[in-house]
């Protein structure tokens, strides 16, 4: 992606004790859709610190979705089931929380932005209101109307937008909107939800550049979702990678797109840089994405990978560090130094 | 919006006049002659005929009589009606009134009644109560509306004696207090006032269960729950406005099918508006009555669809960019 | 056909059109069914149900249970005739409209909003007023009135098939547009305008029943809106003479809508009444 030029924002202070502002720890979550369950989510962990820059990619339905709608405890309810692992957001663990209790932590201390606002944005309500209510949710001191024009201008919108109704503006601008409205809710973790991927290329990078100012300005942490390599790369200083709703590689960007551990990212990779005037988008990858409708025991990855060994099959391998960093990890046996070949 | 409003309103108009003109092709489809469509089969002095005659110049070209009868449609003058020696349209208008007294209560109850209805079953979506709903719209799709008047008199005015029977009012109100009065028309209001306000009602609370599920599906709702705002919130100021315009639309524009079940239910009830009007009209072959409800009834349908189309104008903001030729 | 196997699907498929089938054979085999003669007038009058007439008689001695079987006759005779008369209409105006578009589908759907905004029963009762009674009048005045939703329907699902590819790619063999519409377009677009027209049925029965209580429809015939007209006036005295007739005008009502639905998702499994 040649145009975009933006570089990766830097993270906190290294050798600093800090908590993370949102953990997952190895998350098992599945719905309930009809007769079958679907298991979503069967082994992710992450963790993102404060202001720093986050991505999780991973293709259509490998669960980035619903780890992220987990994290602001928008799962479908009644419909979901945590079935393990926990999930801490500033500091306090939310695995059990109950419906009565999320409205507390959404907006702040996470906020988020979805992909197309066209339909998430309420048709009826002007703008400027819809703005205006996180700021009134958030920001009880604060002047309303000043702070709605303060938000509008921060992220370049014309003063006259308030006014509008949703429809009456591009998706440029409405996604523009979006992010006033969760920068209204001052946040400290911006969960940015596929932001982009409704729109056409120009407006995308517009976007991008926008979202990692912010990042820097308002100090918050960012978690990028995407299943755009190159935005994440663009933005994003460590990444992780999930497949079939496990995450399975993840560390710096750089060292993690520049040379992949495990099979699966090496594969996405491959075929991404065969694609060369589209940026990044995810070619074919051989096989087909197991069935989430079962629970799978082994990796998911092994009926697809070149170089599965027998145990493939049979358990999900513990993270192991790559390369004797502890900023980087895979579950993967071939990297496992106790895996019988 | 002002272009909205004036190509709505032009679009009344048109069809008002369409109407204007079906109405006086009917009186010349008569198989006699057009004067008995004017003038009816009651006897009429022969003087009066001629009148008519000239007034509406039978002997001259189609398009003159239309022009003619326009004209004085527009001052007002519907005809005479001798069965009850009285101008056409002031008879009318006053017997109009009585059925707006019925009407309106029973309509804003219905109503009021099908969105609190609606909203409960939406809040209980699958269970028994929804199931019953369903059940009762059906029904009520089905029901002849005066069959259903005659067995809430049978059961209710002349087995348990609660209610009365016929009439808007007691014969022996004449001399009454206001309040007396006021609750002898409430008595008799009860009654046909359900008979309408049933079906009505159960198509409203279907719609508006509908669209409040619908309406609570929409991404936008997770997007204000994101902000942090507490549920109630989001669905007083997000999903009930949005879930509202297909209930006000359904309301609207079922007018025209309330009105008539209006007019059948008075004839039942003996209310004295226009449906009994209309009934001894035909008995009494009195057609310039006829002609002159069935031009009042279409133009009321009419500005009830377009009060409609303003209402849902100035609810839905997108609406308004769709100007023209777009109601189809 | 599968189509007839959807039919019989479910509770409801099944219920509704077992109805309608018994209830056809019954209207057609009515006289060999009952040998009574509706119009004869006996000595046992205004006899209450269940005791020698299974649903009592009327002032004249008629006995209500026969009345019923004839009024069926009338009532389905309109409602089939008018339902078919107006949902040909509708198709043929509701194709020109949405396969033309442009001015003819303005002018046409113009022409639609004004017959939908008439009343109909007000309109069908000046009319049959007007004209005099007639079973024959009764049917065209209803087909008139309704027309107009199959029209609107049949317009939307011509908007619908027109865009399909296929359609384009009969136009490029150089068929006539009128030709792609009849032989492509149309047949695609019935399933639904079908559906409706059973529904057209029920209401075509109402709006009968509605005609004749009010002594608009054919007087010679028997027919269910005149016989609870007649029974208005013994409502104190002999509440079956107005009550039976307005059960049969219910259920059969009912029914047909049911059937109707069922009909609709037999022939587009994507369509669900709201």
């Amino acid at each position: 992606m040649a145009e975009l030029s933006i570089r990766a924002t830097p993270g906190p202070e290294r050798g600093t004790e800090r908590q993370p502002v949102a953990e997952v720890q190895d998350l098992h979550l599945s719905y309930r859709a009809g007769g079958h369950p679907v298991h979503a989510v069967q082994g992710a962990s992450l963790t993102v610190f404060d202001r720093e820059a986050v991505g999780l990619v991973g293709e259509s339905g490998c669960g980035k979705s619903s780890l992220a709608r987990a994290i602001i405890g928008l799962l479908p309810e009644g419909r979901t089931v945590i079935e393990g692992g926990r999930l801490v957001v500033a500091g306090r663990d939310v695995t059990r929380l109950s419906a009565g209790e999320w409205p507390g932590l959404r907006g702040s201390p996470v906020a988020m932005v979805f992909q197309d606002s066209l339909s998430f944005l309420n048709p009826l309500m002007r703008i400027g209101a819809q703005v205006a209510e996180a700021v009134v949710r958030h920001d009880p001191g604060a002047d309303p109307t000043a702070r709605v024009r303060e938000l509008i201008d921060l992220v370049r919108l014309p003063a006259v937008a308030a006014r509008a109704y949703p429809y009456e503006l591009s998706g440029g601008m409405r996604q523009r909107v979006a992010i006033a409205i969760a920068l209204g809710c001052r946040p400290r973790l911006l969960v940015a939800d596929e932001p982009t991927t409704a729109l056409d290329v120009t407006t995308q990078a517009e976007i991008l550049k926008l979202i990692a100012e912010l990042q820097a300005s308002q100090g918050m942490a960012l978690l990028l979702i995407s299943h755009d390599l190159a935005v994440v790369r663009a933005l994003c200083r460590r990444v992780y990678v999930m497949y079939a709703g496990r995450t399975v590689e993840w560390g710096p960007t750089g060292a993690v797109f520049e040379s992949p551990a495990h099979p699966y990212v090496h594969a996405l990779l491959g075929a991404a840089r065969t694609v060369r005037d589209d940026h990044g988008r995810f070619a074919t990858v051989e096989g087909e994405v197991p069935d989430l409708r079962h629970r799978i025991a082994g990796c998911p990855f092994a009926g697809r990978c070149p170089r599965a060994l027998a145990v493939c099959t049979d358990r999900m391998p513990a993270p192991t560090r790559v390369a004797g960093l502890d900023t980087r990890e895979v579950r993967c046996w071939l990297y496992e130094p106790d895996a019988a070949p | 919006m002002r272009r909205y409003v004036l190509s709505r309103a032009a679009a009344a108009v048109f069809i008002i006049a369409v109407v204007m003109v079906v109405n006086f092709l009917l009186t010349h489809v008569v198989p006699g002659n057009p004067v008995d469509a004017l003038v009816g089969e009651f006897p009429a002095p022969p003087e009066y005929v001629e009148k008519v005659k000239r007034d509406f110049g039978l002997d001259r070209p189609l398009l003159v009589q239309l022009w003619l009868y326009a004209a004085a449609l527009a001052q007002g003058n519907l005809g005479f009606s001798f069965a009850n020696r009285e101008a056409v349209l002031p008879l009318i208008l006053r017997h109009a009134g009585n059925t707006l007294l019925l009407m309106i209560p029973a309509l804003s109850a219905a109503a009021i009644g099908g969105i609190l209805l609606g909203s409960a079953a939406a809040r209980r979506a699958g269970g028994l109560y929804d199931a019953a709903l369903t059940a009762v719209t059906l029904a009520g799709y089905a029901t002849p509306v005066f069959w259903l008047a005659q067995v809430l008199i049978v059961i209710f005015a002349v087995t348990l004696h609660w209610l009365p029977a016929q009439g808007m009012l007691s014969i022996d109100q004449g001399s009454g207090t206001l309040a007396s009065v006021v609750k002898d028309y409430l008595r008799h209001l009860v009654l046909p006032g359900f008979a309408i306000a049933i079906s009505y009602m159960a198509v409203v609370a279907r719609v508006c269960r509908a669209s409040l599920l619908e309406a609570m599906r929409q991404d936008f709702v997770l997007l204000a729950l994101s902000k942090g705002l507490w549920p109630a919130r989001v669905f007083w100021r997000h999903v009930l406005p949005n879930a509202l315009i297909p209930v006000i639309t359904v309301i609207g524009y079922n007018f025209g099918f309330a009105l008539t079940g209006a007019i059948l239910t008075e004839t039942v009830f003996g209310w004295p508006g226009l449906g009994y009007l209309f009934i001894t009209s035909i008995a009494k072959r009195d057609y310039p009555v006829l002609e002159g409800i069935f031009l009042l009834a279409s133009v009321a349908v009419v500005l009830a669809n377009l009060l409609t189309d303003l209402a849902y104008a100035a609810v839905d903001p997108r609406v308004r960019r769709s100007l023209l030729g777009a109601a189809a | 056909m599968r189509v007839l196997w959807a039919l019989v699907r479910g509770p409801v498929g099944v219920a509704s059109t077992a109805f309608v089938a018994v209830v056809a054979a019954l209207a057609m085999a009515a006289p060999w069914v009952s040998r009574t003669d509706p119009n004869q007038i006996t000595n046992d009058v205004l006899l209450a149900p269940l005791t020698q007439a299974v649903l009592g008689t009327d002032e004249l001695g008629r006995d209500v249970l026969v009345g019923l079987l004839y009024g069926l006759r009338v009532s389905l005779l309109v409602g089939l005739l008018a339902a078919a008369f107006a949902t040909l209409v509708g198709i043929a105006i509701g194709a020109l409209a949405g396969y033309f578009g442009g001015w003819i589908d303005t002018a046409l759907m113009r022409i639609t909003e004004v017959f939908q905004v008439m009343p109909s029963f007000i309109l069908a009762a000046v009319i049959v007023a007007l004209l005099g009674p007639g079973l024959t009048r009764v049917v065209m005045v209803i087909a008139i009135l309704s027309w107009p939703e199959a029209a609107r329907v049949m317009r939307g699902e011509v908007l619908r098939v027109k865009q399909l590819e296929y359609v384009d790619a009969v136009r490029c063999l150089g068929i006539g547009e009128l030709s792609v519409m009849i032989r492509e377009v149309i047949p695609n677009a019935l399933g639904p305008v079908l559906a409706v027209g059973t529904l057209i049925i029920g209401r075509a029965i109402l709006l009968e029943a509605s005609l004749s209580f009010f002594g608009l429809s054919s007087p010679d015939s028997v027919s269910w809106g005149r016989m609870a007209n007649s029974g208005q006036q013994f409502l104190f005295a002999a509440w079956w003479l107005s009550v039976f007739p307005g059960i049969a005008i219910f259920v059969t009502v009912l029914m047909f809508n049911l059937f109707g639905d069922t009909v609709g998702r037999a022939l587009n499994p994507r369509y669900a009444r709201s």
